[in-house]
This record gives structure tokens, sequence and C-alpha cells, in this order.
């Protein structure tokens, strides 16, 4: 080997040669893999810490957030500037310190790579300074005319400062138009407060005072600004074996609220007016109220069938016994007629109900006048606020045709969307977390907006837009001088601080019912025809109105009742299915109004006969690969934009006609059927059944069993964490969910990989019908990781990788973890994800910036699960160690607990007796999932118990 | 041996147990050599070429689905939660079960001294071979982070960490490297006196001094005969155990978890019994055509062929056995659980393949309780691939369909293999089929010193 072709050998067999070559290659080799493994690039100390800021130390700051107009108060977490997780403000009495699951997914909003990131001018791009000059121009132009020709399209918002904005703006230029658009609210629910106060009114109910509940078409604990609070309230009383609310629903989509109630009565929508009339007639009769009497004296009594007739004679007894603690609901497929009469029972007898007037502009629907002003040419600057008309306009308006006919439109985009495609120009609009503002509660309470973080795109926010044309100059003055403005007290600081204004002026009431004027309208009422097949169109429990659909967490939660993620289906029953020949999954197309959407059929146990219904907000074409967003990813449309069947008038229900196109769509759900198949898995007893139910009913699914090996208890740890998960409490509501993916890093996989059965949510609710058809029982049971002590993932982890901490947690080390997905056979509850892609986000560095730091991101190849919020154990762990005291109940509060509504979930220290986990985990009640398999669950489920009515009536 | 009447008596009984002849006509060693070394010596025919293009098309389309699983992970395959395990499993199963005829054939029958093992046991034990290198591999492709799979071996490490030996993968580990192991070197020194023979025979050459270089010297000698003998037999000794250990610790990966329809004792004894039947099946399938094409009608006769399909009906009625048993204790038991689980099988979303499992390993080889059937070839060649595939689908079964109907019905979910799980099924079976032609043409197939030694015996 030495031999070289000189046939020259060196004397000890290399040459010199060779070996300078040799290190030279070497060396060669050596520094070009390091070029490859580490880009030079320069790191830079935290020289100069912000007041406050202690790295690694999070802070929480108050804001509020915006839905329907209404204000709900949240705190939001930032980890070194970003804000990493979102919680309901306790001081806010709309919040209770819980949100629902939009407000939880605002972090993904304020990160989305979709976001609108530049100002536009038709297709060129523009700029902050140019958009700016322009409005400052196009103000001073109308400064000449008063205004006219000048209208703002707005969303309804019971802001202060926009309320004070706007009157300045018509105190400048009285020919100014404003116009409001909210695509989802109850149109005749306004309409209908109209008709018994004169006036705008917005109820705010108040359960906690009320011992009857009785919603006729209504989902209130889903939708609505009371949504959180109510459900609170709701639930503090329903704790079996104490006085229990009653709560009685009626209405046409299964929906959470109808899954929660003790009595629920399935009916279309025209069954439900009658129902109503027949609920009113029978409080009128059992009342004896005669103002009430008379006013029902206009309605003849409505043929209903027995099992309506039941309901109704259930419910009018609970109701008229109740009086002054009743409340009833009335939800928005039913016509304005009778949400006065509803006005009038609830001002009459059930009286749990606060009214008050509606602290926002006039209407909520005055886009068909706007659409006639663009025709009739008398527009010419055109601000646009509400989010994207142009889709959620009903068809008959052609809405965006006529905003073509404008020459200015402005419109503040969250999205580049249909509208900003459409309007001349396209704003980056600032999201809740980069603007100063206000907010306002059903009830008047006050809250306060503040940034968590600088505009990432430079956005405007819409009350600069709008102080443009209050004053000259307005375009200049910032969010926050506008706000101060507003409010100039010296204790400004401290409201910001706190997030909720400490003595918010109190709405004025309306003044009593006008029973002449429902008399009226009632005279003129007539119901609506029975034997059509009605289209029920409702806002998507997730994306709320369709603003929601760039967001691949909200995308991605399973809607509480149908289980489906990323689309929506047009859902029936099977007997209506039957007749018109479909099945679920079957295409078909809905032709209502003339215009027809093409959609999934899907039958939903509980749905009533002879309706169809649809959630409005889809039919946007978004990024369905949420791991690769941007360029790179994959855009699609999911399901069908609905909106374009509805007609002008505003109603919520449809005459349609349903054609069977034949073929298949592919949908992505989470849970296939509804039964238990007989197993003891999510409990729910009757009142009857409870109130006859031994002592200790679920002893057996919680006596240890027998084994061979000692069993953990840990008795002997400083802690022994456990959970308690109350089904009686729980709604289904789905807001733990999103809160956990939140706190977690967890992502969102796209429709694709939901289909293959790879979602990676840690939490998911279970959906089960249970009972017999004449008394049937929904549950919802939250299941994520109940952390057995005898754990069957962790003895069949080949490497060690998911292990016990002494303190009872079951523990997963990524680092450690090979993938052979063994330990996700063996979980029982099947609440293990596995990481088959790389799901880290490929996006720019703002799509990443939401990433909770305390909380690992996973690579590929890896499972993962629920810690039990491991990482908020130990923060509470170090604060009181560095205070020197000792973990209190409370002190660990987790992701899903922390946002829960109803306070379903508790977490705690067992080895504390006086917490409230162990007198939870001692309960009646409480019993172990799988108790059989010996697993020694440290979560506990207790049992879902009704109160029905005893059934004499 | 009291007088000749009685020992006429006992050779004509001898003579009627002994049954046909193992060896037909009466060939001399020389000739033996000659003719069982020509097929290693002559130039490859068009079949094989064809055969090998063939396989080296599947091994393109595994290097693809080795691709696709690697860059991309395993999310390219079929396997969900709650299925997190799939085709990787049951093929893995699968091909360990194959693999367990060479030993059983080599070992086992050795021990018991079946003398009609000898023409076929080169032959089952390369298949064995190649067969556990087809199941090695499916393990570590099937882990999420492959590059770490050291993981599960027992190595002193920095991080003062063992694998976790409650789980049954690292048993896995250990029980499957070792058979490989014994496996290998089994089957090596049985080929040293033939490579011997080889090098005796070939032309100088290349492939001379490579059969010289592995023959290790051999040179006939009767001290080489005597040590050789010795070793053979203690090895033999050593393997038979692991024939029995393999898939019994195969079936641990499922029996010691708590999911039902995995969770079940029966499993040791019937995984072996499976794995036997499959083994036997799949050395029947590659022997009827070899035999035919190679030439070897003379050593490897109608009897090899009618023992083996007796063999191959006794282990497929324990097979059936164990079917029988899983599903009367599952109705037995009266556990909500393991009735439902069986159910699925039979009558859930899966049910096809599970009753064309029943089909072909308990309806189809009840014919070979007819003699006519078990000395067809075609027959035989037929069964045998009814078998092969019966078994597959029984692994499919096992794996799949517990785990997509278990405790909580909110999670049932079904499993669709992916088109790169396809594809390394049929990149196993290609790699299978290319070191099978490869082991055709440069190993002698068919032991020539023991089918002398047989030889001895028919003509003395």
């Amino acid at each position: 080997m030495t031999m070289d072709r000189t046939g020259a050998r060196s004397r000890d067999g290399l040459r010199r040669r060779t070996v300078v070559k040799g290190l030279g290659a070497a060396a060669a080799v050596a520094s070009s893999g390091a070029c490859f493994q580490y880009p030079e690039e320069e790191i830079l100390p935290y020289s100069r810490r912000p007041e406050w800021v202690t790295p690694g130390l999070p802070l929480h700051f108050a804001t509020s957030l915006k839905l329907g107009g209404y204000g709900l108060g949240v705190i939001v977490r930032s980890n070194e500037g970003r804000p990493t997780k979102v919680e309901g403000n306790p001081d806010h009495p709309w919040s209770l310190g819980a949100t629902s699951a939009f407000e939880q997914a605002q972090l993904y909003e304020l990160f989305n790579p979709d976001r609108l990131r530049v100002f536009r001018r038709g297709r060129d791009l523009s700029s902050r300074q140019e958009v700016l000059a322009t409005l400052a121009e196009r103000a001073s132009a109308h400064a000449a005319d008063q205004g006219r020709g000048l209208a703002f399209l707005l969303e309804p918002d019971a802001s202060p400062l926009r309320a004070a904005l706007i009157d300045r703006i018509r105190a400048r230029l009285p020919g100014a138009r404003f116009f409001v658009w909210d695509p989802v609210s109850d149109v005749a629910a306004q309409a209908g407060g109209r008709i018994a106060y004169g006036a705008e009114v917005v109820s705010a109910p108040k359960v906690a005072d009320a011992s009857v509940l009785v919603s006729i078409g209504s989902d209130f604990l889903m939708e609505g600004p009371g949504r959180i609070r109510e459900a609170r309230a709701l639930a503090d009383g329903r704790i079996p074996d104490r006085p229990m609310k009653r709560l009685f629903v009626a209405e046409s989509p299964l929906t959470v609220t109808g899954m929660f109630a003790d009595h629920r009565l399935a009916a279309s929508p025209a069954v439900l007016e009658r129902v109503l009339v027949a609920f009113a007639h029978a409080v009128a009769r059992q009342t004896g109220d005669s103002a009430l009497q008379q006013l029902v004296a206009q309605l003849p009594p409505p043929k209903i069938d027995e099992d309506a007739g039941r309901w109704v004679a259930l419910a009018a007894r609970d109701f008229a016994a109740h009086a002054g603690r009743a409340v009833l609901w009335v939800g928005r497929t039913l016509p304005a007629a009778l949400h006065a009469l509803a006005h009038a029972l609830n001002a009459r007898v059930g009286r749990a109900i606060d009214v008050f007037t509606a602290p926002h502009l006039e209407g909520f629907d005055t886009l068909p006048e706007l659409v006639s002003a663009l025709r009739a040419k008398e527009i010419g600057t055109l601000i646009v606020g509400a989010n994207d008309p142009v889709r959620t306009a009903p068809g008959d308006l052609a809405f965006g045709e006529a905003l073509a006919t404008v020459a200015h439109s402005f419109y503040l985009a969250l999205y580049p969307d249909e509208t900003a495609a459409r309007c001349a120009w396209a704003l980056v609009r600032t999201h809740a977390f980069e603007e100063w503002g206000d907010a306002r509660a059903p009830d008047g309470t006050i809250s306060f907006v503040q940034p968590l973080i600088r505009p990432l795109f430079e956005g405007l926010p819409e009350v600069r837009v709008l102080a443009a044309f209050a004053e000259p100059g307005g375009e200049d003055r910032t969010d926050y001088e506008l706000l101060r403005t507003q409010y100039p007290e010296p204790a400004f600081d401290e409201w910001i601080r706190v997030g909720v204004h400490p003595a918010s002026p109190p709405l004025p009431s309306p003044g009593p019912v006008q029973w002449e004027a429902i008399a009226a309208v009632l005279e003129a009422w007539r119901p609506a025809p029975e034997d059509v097949l009605a289209l029920v169109l409702t806002p998507d429990t997730r994306l709320y109105d369709g603003r929601f659909a760039h967001n691949p967490w909200l995308q991605e939660l399973p809607d509480p009742v149908t289980r489906l993620t990323w689309g929506h289906a047009a859902c029936l029953n099977a007997a209506t299915a039957a007749r018109l020949n479909i099945e679920s999954g079957t295409r078909i197309r809905l032709t209502a109004n003339g215009r027809s959407i093409e959609a999934a059929a899907w039958i939903v146990p509980g749905h009533a006969d002879g309706a169809v219904t649809l959630a409005l907000g889809y039919g946007q074409t978004v990024c369905v690969t949420p791991s690769q967003p941007g360029d790179e990813g994959e855009r699609a449309p999911v399901g069908a934009n609905a909106f374009i069947l509805r007609h002008r008038d505003g109603a919520f229900v449809l005459p349609v006609t349903v054609e069977n196109l034949g073929g298949r769509v592919p949908l992505a759900f989470t849970q296939q059927g509804h039964s238990q198949h007989g197993r003891e898995l999510a409990l729910a007893r009757t009142g009857a059944q409870w109130r006859k139910a031994s002592p200790q009913p679920f002893e057996h699914l919680r006596q240890p069993e027998a084994g061979l090996y000692e069993p953990l208890h840990g008795e002997a740890a400083e802690h022994r964490w456990g959970m308690a998960i109350d089904l009686a409490r729980c709604t289904g509501c789905s807001a733990c969910v999103v809160a956990c993916q939140a706190e977690n890093n967890i992502p969102a996989v796209g429709p694709d990989q939901v289909r293959r059965g790879r979602e990676m949510h840690w939490l998911r609710i279970d959906r089960y019908l249970d009972g017999d058809a004449g008394q049937p029982l929904w549950v919802t049971q939250p299941v994520m990781c109940v952390h057995c002590e005898l754990a069957p993932c962790e003895y069949v982890c080949p490497v060690n990788a998911t292990v016990h901490s002494p303190e009872g947690l079951n523990e997963q080390v990524y680092n450690r973890c090979i993938g052979t997905r063994y330990c996700s056979n063996n979980c029982p509850y099947k609440v293990r994800r596995f990481n088959f892609y790389d799901w880290r986000p490929r996006a720019d560095p703002i799509g990443r910036a939401f990433k909770n730091p305390e909380v690992t991101v996973r690579s590929r190849g890896v499972m993962e699960k629920c810690t039990y919020c491991v990482q908020r154990i130990e923060r509470a762990r170090i604060r009181a160690r560095i205070s020197g005291t000792r973990l209190q109940d409370g002190d660990v509060v987790t992701a899903c607990q922390q946002v829960c509504p109803t306070r379903a979930i508790v977490f705690g220290d067992l080895n504390d007796p006086a917490s409230e986990v162990s007198r939870l985990h001692e309960d009646r009640r409480a019993y172990e999932l799988l108790h059989e398999l010996g697993t020694r669950p440290r979560t506990r489920h207790l049992a879902r118990v009704k109160n029905e009515s005893g059934g004499e009536g | 041996m009291s007088g000749r009447d009685s020992t006429e008596r006992s050779g004509a009984a001898i003579e009627a147990l002994r049954g046909p002849p193992l060896v037909l006509g009466t060939p001399t060693p020389a000739s033996l050599t000659r003719s069982l070394l020509a097929y290693v010596f002559g130039a490859p025919g068009r079949a094989w070429w064809t055969l090998f293009a063939l396989a080296c098309l599947g091994l393109g389309v595994f290097a693809w689905a080795l691709y696709q699983t690697f860059i991309h992970g395993v999310g390219t395959w079929g396997v969900n939660v709650p299925v997190a395990w799939g085709f990787a499993i049951i093929n893995f199963v699968w091909w360990i079960g194959i693999g367990h005829a060479g030993t059983l054939i080599s070992a086992i029958l050795f021990l018991f001294q079946q003398r009609w093992r000898t023409s076929i046991n080169r032959f089952a034990e390369a298949m064995t071979l190649f067969a556990i290198l087809q199941a090695a591999m499916f393990p570590l492709l099937h882990l999420g982070r492959p590059w770490l799979f050291y993981y599960l071996a027992p190595y002193p490490s920095t991080l003062r960490l063992w694998p976790q030996f409650r789980s049954a993968l690292p048993w896995d580990f250990v029980a499957v490297s070792t058979y490989g192991l014994v496996s290998l070197i089994f089957w090596y020194l049985g080929l040293i006196p033939d490579l011997a023979a080889a090098r005796d025979t070939a032309k100088p050459g290349f492939r001379q001094r490579l059969y010289a270089l592995f023959a290790l010297g051999w040179r006939h000698s009767a001290r080489h005969w005597h040590h050789y003998k010795t070793a053979y037999l203690l090895l033999a000794g050593l393997a038979t155990p692991l024939v029995l250990s393999v898939h019994s610790v195969v079936s641990f990966d499922f029996a010691i978890t708590n999911l039902p329809g995995w969770h079940t004792t029966i499993f040791p004894p019937y995984f072996v019994a499976g794995a036997i039947f499959s083994g036997l099946a799949m050395v029947l399938l590659l022997m009827v055509p070899a035999r035919a094409a190679l030439g070897f009608e003379q050593v490897i006769t109608a009897r090899h062929i009618d023992n083996l399909n007796k063999l191959m009906l006794a282990t497929g009625l324990m097979v059936a056995y164990g079917y029988v048993q899983e599903h009367f204790f599952a109705w037995y038991s009266g556990n909500v659980f393991e009735e439902a689980a069986y159910a699925a099988k039979r009558w859930g979303p899966y049910a096809p393949l599970f009753w064309g499992q029943i089909a072909c390993n308990v309806a189809i080889p009840q014919l070979l309780w007819f003699e006519r059937i078990r000395r067809s070839l075609l027959a035989t060649w037929l069964i045998a691939l009814v078998v092969v595939v019966g078994m597959w689908l029984e692994r499919f079964t096992i794996v799949v369909v517990p785990l997509s109907h278990d405790f909580l019905p909110s999670s049932w979910g079904v499993y669709v293999p992916s088109p790169v799980d396809l594809g390394l099924l049929v990149g196993t079976l290609s790699l299978f089929a290319f070191l099978f032609l490869l082991f055709l043409k440069v190993i002698p197939p068919v032991p020539i010193h023991e089918v002398k030694e047989v030889l001895e015996e028919v003509s003395p």
C-alpha cells in the first residue's frame, strides 16, 4: 500500500506528501461540516432590561375581547413581550375568570401567518402614511359637504369610546351615515325588544336567581355575551343532593344547551312557534294573570303533538310555579312578535332577568339600507369596519357588486378576504391585542382594551380611522390618546391594571313592557307553515360568523355536537334523512331563495324532524396544512358559504329543497357513534334514579382492585396530584380543548390528518347518548390523561420514556421517546397523541411566537399527552418556595380548569384532605373511568345527574 | 436379534415404517455431487433473470418506501391513534413466523432423527435467514425516531439508563437477534462441507477462491467430521428452544398488554404453532417450483412433500384450536370488552379479512387429509400459497382489529394502509426473492453430504 508510482518507498511506509494531503482533506471535511451545522449568527445579551421584565417570568395584562358587540374581560400572559395565553379576567362580571373557545383562539389570531400584512390600494402596495393622508383628505373633502356621501359600515360595538367618536363625527359631518352589520346577530330578538319596550334593549338573564330556565330555540350556553356568566350560574345550581335548577329546552338542532337540558323537545322551527304560543297559554292559565290572558287571547291555542304538549305542560307548570325565579329564552328562528311575547312572559312571570337599553348603534342589520344607498349612488366614501360583509351579506343583496360603485372604499381588514379584494383600499387592521380601547358588557360594565404587543404589521385601529373623520388632524391621534380623552381620570392607570372600570355607569332601564304594542303585533302574526322542510342557519360553534376561519385551532376543534372538524354539515335526523333518501356523508344540494350550495349531510340523533341545520361562516379558502402556513402550505375551501342562501329580511329559517347529488363528502370527525355499548363510561342518572340510588352507588367503581403489586399511593410524597371532572357541570362547550392547545403548544394538523385519526388534542370531549328513547341522556365527558397510579403505558415502554413521578404524575420524557407507540396501544383511555410528522410550524418567526416557552415543542416521532400542566405545578412550587410558604389548594390551576366556564374541572392535592379535589373524589357521584382495569386513575369523574320534573304533570 | 426369521420380519417392518425411499434411483456419490451442483455452476437461465429483474424492480419500490419513511416519518403510513401499529408489526410477525420452519426442520427434526429432512433443510434454513432479515427491519423502521433504535439495546450508556425490562420490546430485540445469529451460525456450519465440495469441483477462478475462503480449509478428514458432527448436534440443541421462544416472545408484545383481543394467555403456543404453520407453507411455496426448475426430483421426492404437508396440517389444526379457544374464552369470560373485541373481528369492518383468514387457515388446509392432495404438487403449492396469505391475514386481524375497537367507543377508529405501507411489504417480498435467487446460484441448495449419508443407508 505504500508503493507509489515511482516505486520509491519511504522508510516508515508513509510519505510526507500523503500525510499533508490527508490532513488537508480532513480539515476541509471538518470545517465544511461545521458550516452546515451552525450558521453564523450573532446573539446579544439582554443588557438593558425593561422595567418589570425578568427573563423567564411571565407578566399578565388585563384587556378585553369583543364578540357580537360586547366585551369580555381577559388577562393575557406575556413572556418577554410575547402574548402566550389568554385567561378570563376574574374581576370582569361576565368572564368570572373563564372564557369560551373563541377568546382562547385569539392568541393564534394575533400571530396568524395568514393575516393581511400590507396596506393595499387596489392591487398595489400602499403604506400606512399614504392611507392616513388619504383618510385626512377624504375627511376634509367631506367637511366641505357636511358629510354627504360619507358612510360607515360598522359592527355593533357597545364601546363608549367608539360611541363618542361617532357622536363627534355626526356633530362635525351631519350628513354622514352609519350602517351596522352583524351577520349572525339575533335580528328577531332586537325587533321583538323594540316592539315590547319601544327601544333597543338588551337582556341580561339572572340565572343565579332563577330556579326554572326555559329555552325555546336558544343555545344560550354557547351564544351571546352571557354564554359564560349564565353557564357558570346554571352549573352552580346543578349540584345533586342540593336544590337544583331545572332546564327546559325546545329546539330544532341539537345544541350544547339542549344536551344539558332536563327536558328537551326536538321540534322544527314552525313547531317551536306553536310550542311558544302553547307555553304562553299554559302560563297565562296557570298564573291566572289577567294581562297575560288578555294578551294570549289574541292567539288561538295551537295544535301540537303529544310530546310537545307534555313538554309544554311541564315547562309551563314549573315556570308559573316559580314566578319571579324563572327565565325564558327565545331563539333566533322565532319571529319578532314571539320575541315580544317572550318579553311579556319574562317581565310578568319569570322576572329573573334584567332588561337594559342597548348601549350601541340602533339596529344590527342596516346593510340592506346601505345597499339601496349604494345603488342610488349616494355614497362617495365608504369606511368598512364590519368583518367581511361581502361574504356575509345575504345573497339577494349582491353587496359585492354594490360595493364597486363606491369610488373611495376603505376596508379595515384582518385578513385578505373577499371584501378586501373588492374595496379600493385594504387597511391593515390591528388585532385586539395590538390596540387601546374600551368595551362594554350587556349590563354596562366597562372594561378596557390595552395592547399586548406593538402592532405586528403597523396596523390601524378602527377608532383611529373614525378619529380621522371626527376632527381635523384626527388621523394623527393615537388610540391611546383617544382613550385618554375618553377617560381623563387620574386613576386610569389603576383601572387598566384591573381591566375593569370600577364604577361603570349603569345602563338605563327601558321602562315597562308596552302591552298594547305586543298585542297589536300578535294579532297580525300568523304561524309559519308546518309542512315545509326548513333550513335553520346558525352561527358556528367554532368559526362564529366565519371570522375565525383562518384559525386552525378553531377549525380543528370538534363541534361539541357533531364532532366534526374542518367543516360543517347539513344536520338532520334519521327520519328526515330517510325521507330524502340520504345518509351521513352524502353530498347534497340545498336550495333556498333560488340560490343553492352543496354540503354534506350528517345524521344527528335528537335533531328535529322536518328541519335541516347548517352552520354559517364556512366557504372560505384557508390554509389546511397548519404546520406549513404561507406559500408552502396547501389552501382549500372549507365548507360552503350558507350566507348566500339568506334573504335581506334577515331570517335564519328558510324553506329549503334538498337534492341528493350522490357521492360522498370526505368529512373529518373525531368521534363516530353515540352509544356507550352498555359500558359504564360516562355515567348519567335521572333525578328519579338518583334519589333511589344507594348511599354510595359507585362504590364498585372506586374500590381498589386486588392486584399482585403494591400500589403506588404517594401518601409519602409531599403532594398527590389529582383531578376531578364533574359531568353534571360540563356542558361540552370545548373551551378547555383550545385552552389546553394554547397552553401546551399542541399543533393543529389539518383536515387530512384528522381524517386519518391523527388529531393531537391532549384533551378531548367524548359525547354519548345514553338512556332510552323516552328519556335520552346526553353526556359530555372531558377525557385527558387520567394519570393512573398503575399506568399501563409505563410498563410497556421499552426505553423508560414514560415514568411516574413521586407525586403521581405520569410523565412523558420526550428526549427518551423513540416512538414505538406501544404506550398508546396499551392506554385504555387512548389519550396519548403521536407526532406522526414534524408538526413544528415552518412559517416565519411570527407563526411561532405564541408558543409557551415553558412547554417543550415536540418533534417528529415522539409521543405526548396531558401532563396535568406540570409547568404550572412547577411554577407554583417555585413561587411558594421563594415566598417560603407551602403550596395551598388553588395555587396550581391547570389550563383546562382555569378556562372552564362552569368549573367542571378541579385540580389539586389529594394529600390535603381539605382540598376541593379531595372532597370531590369522595363525592357520592365520583367514580373511576374503566375502574375494572385496576389502573387507579388520579382523575375521577363525577356522574351527571339530571333534575327532571317528577313526571306527574 | 434372536434368529434369522425375526431379523427378516423386523427388517420388513422397518422397511414398511421407513416408507418410500428418500432418494430415487441409485446415484453414486460423485454423480450426486455433480447433479446437485450443476444448477449452482450453470449459467442463469431466462426464468432466473426474469425473476431477478422483477425482484430488482420491487427493490426500487422498497427504496422509495424507505425514503418516504425516513425522510417524512411514519406519518406516511396508515397508522393512527387508536391503531398505532399497522403493516410494520403485521409484517414483522408474519416474517418472523415464516422464519420458524428452517430451524424446526434443521434442528428439531435433526434431534428427532427424521432423516427425510436432509434434502430440504438447507433450503428451509436459507429461507429462515432471509425471512428473519426482513422481519428485523420492521421494528426499526416502525420507530418514530429510528435513528435512536439503540436505546432498545442494553448497553452501558452515560445516561446510566437501561431499557425497561418489563416491556416486551427489549425481549423482542434480544430474542430476534439471538435467533438470527444462531440460525446464521447453524446454517453456515452445515454449509462448510458443501462449500468444500463446491471448492473442489468449481473451475479455478474467483468463485473457487470464494468457496475456499468460506470452506475454512475443510479437508473431509475424519477429525473434521468428528468435530463437525458434535458441533452440529450441540447447535441443534441450542437452536431447538429458540424455535419455541422467539415467537412466544413476539406474542408477549400483545399478550402483556391490557387490550381486549391481545391480553390472552393462549398467545405464546398459538403464535408458535402459527409460525411453524406459515413457515412450512413458505418452504413448500418455494420448494415445489424450485425442485422442478433445479431438477432435484431425485432428492426431493413426493415423500418429502407428503411429510411437510402432514406437518402443515398438524400445525394448522393447532392454529384452528387457538382460534376456537380465543373466541370461546371471549364469550365465556362474560367480559364486555373481550366479547366486543372478538365480535368486531367477526362482524366489524374487517370481517371479510377475518373470514378470509378462517377460510385460508382452517377450511382449505383440511384438504390435506387426502393423500392425493398431499402428493399433488399443484394442490400443495396452491394450499401453501393460501396458508401464507391466510397467516398474513391472521396477523392483520390480531394487530389491527383489537386496537380499532377497544375500551372507549369515542376513540374507535379504522386503519387503512397507505401506499408506503404496501411499498414496504412489496419491498421486503422483493428483497426476500432477491436474496433467495442469489442463494440458488451461489450456494448448494441441497446439503450434498447429508444426502450422501441417506444414500449410504439406501444402498449400503
